[in-house]
């Protein structure tokens, strides 16, 4: 098993639509503000992203998916890329990987843990 | 346009954070740590050797010896144990390639400390207790000149 080598395309993150500000307007999107610059060149800090809540309900992240996720072991959010995607549990990798801490160190992490799907920045 | 927009709306409701960095690293480091866990290790080692044996027959201080023995002891592997992870976070975590060119004796150093710990650990060794204190002053001493400070070493006991 090799963890941290993102095998995946770093598709950017859509800017903000009509439709996306819909859905925000409605509560179907929760805003987040990214601290840190471990998604540098995708995310900058102080970006600010909508994200959906509901993304994962029935289906598993995808590879290449921008995600928010609650840390293993702190009480914090952390934003980072799905890498690989196993039975019920992903991997968390920074698109800047040498200032990221993630599943490089904590390892999988459950897909519970996985809050929503980072769908545009504003 | 949007760049106000985020204002305005940090203004009206803050949004979550999503941390994007590397955890830990709070920069603050201090030789101390590992210095007061030596001396603690030292510290047992001594009330060790100083413990007196009771009478065979006497089984009530017999109990109340092997508890203590076996309470110093433990707090003893603890200690030492505790005093090598410090260092070896010191070594690895703080130390760079640019101190060790300043100071080549950096790796033996650290090495032979961490290696004491092991010692004071495995053995009763009030000798290797006191070569720990000074390799650990050592490091002080290093430590503190690759931050351009003097600070004064100096022990609880």
């Amino acid at each position: 098993m090799s963890l941290g080598t993102l095998r995946v395309k770093l598709k950017p993150v859509p800017g903000l639509t009509f439709g996306e500000f819909f859905q925000w307007l409605i509560q179907r999107r929760r805003r987040f503000k990214v601290g840190g610059d471990s998604m540098l060149p995708t995310l900058a800090p102080d970006d600010h992203v909508l994200v959906d809540p509901s993304a994962y309900g029935t289906a598993m992240p995808s590879s290449g998916d921008i995600v928010i996720a609650r840390h293993p072991y702190q009480a914090v959010f952390v934003i980072k890329r799905i890498g690989r995607v196993e039975d019920s549990a992903v991997e968390l990798v920074g698109d800047n990987p040498r200032s990221s801490t993630d599943s490089r160190i904590y390892g999988l992490i459950p897909v519970e843990r996985v809050l929503g799907r980072v769908t545009s920045r504003i | 346009m949007l760049k106000k927009l985020t204002t305005v709306l940090e203004q009206v409701k803050p949004a979550e954070t999503a941390e994007a960095h590397c955890d830990g690293p709070c920069g603050v480091y201090d030789p101390a740590s590992a210095r007061i866990a030596a001396e603690a290790a030292a510290s047992m080692t001594k009330k060790i050797v100083a413990l007196e044996t009771p009478d065979a027959g006497n089984s009530a201080a017999m109990a109340a010896y092997l508890n203590t023995l076996s309470r110093y002891v433990a707090i003893k592997e603890e200690q030492a144990h505790l005093a090598k992870e410090e260092l070896l976070v010191l070594w690895t975590d703080y130390f760079k390639p640019q101190h060790l060119e300043a100071y080549p004796e950096l790796h033996n150093t650290f090495w032979t400390a961490a290696k004491l710990c092991s010692a004071v650990k495995v053995e009763v060794s009030v000798q290797h207790a006191q070569e720990l204190m000074d390799a650990i002053k050592e490091i002080h001493t290093i430590f503190w000149a690759t931050k351009g400070r003097d600070v004064t070493w100096y022990t609880a006991s």
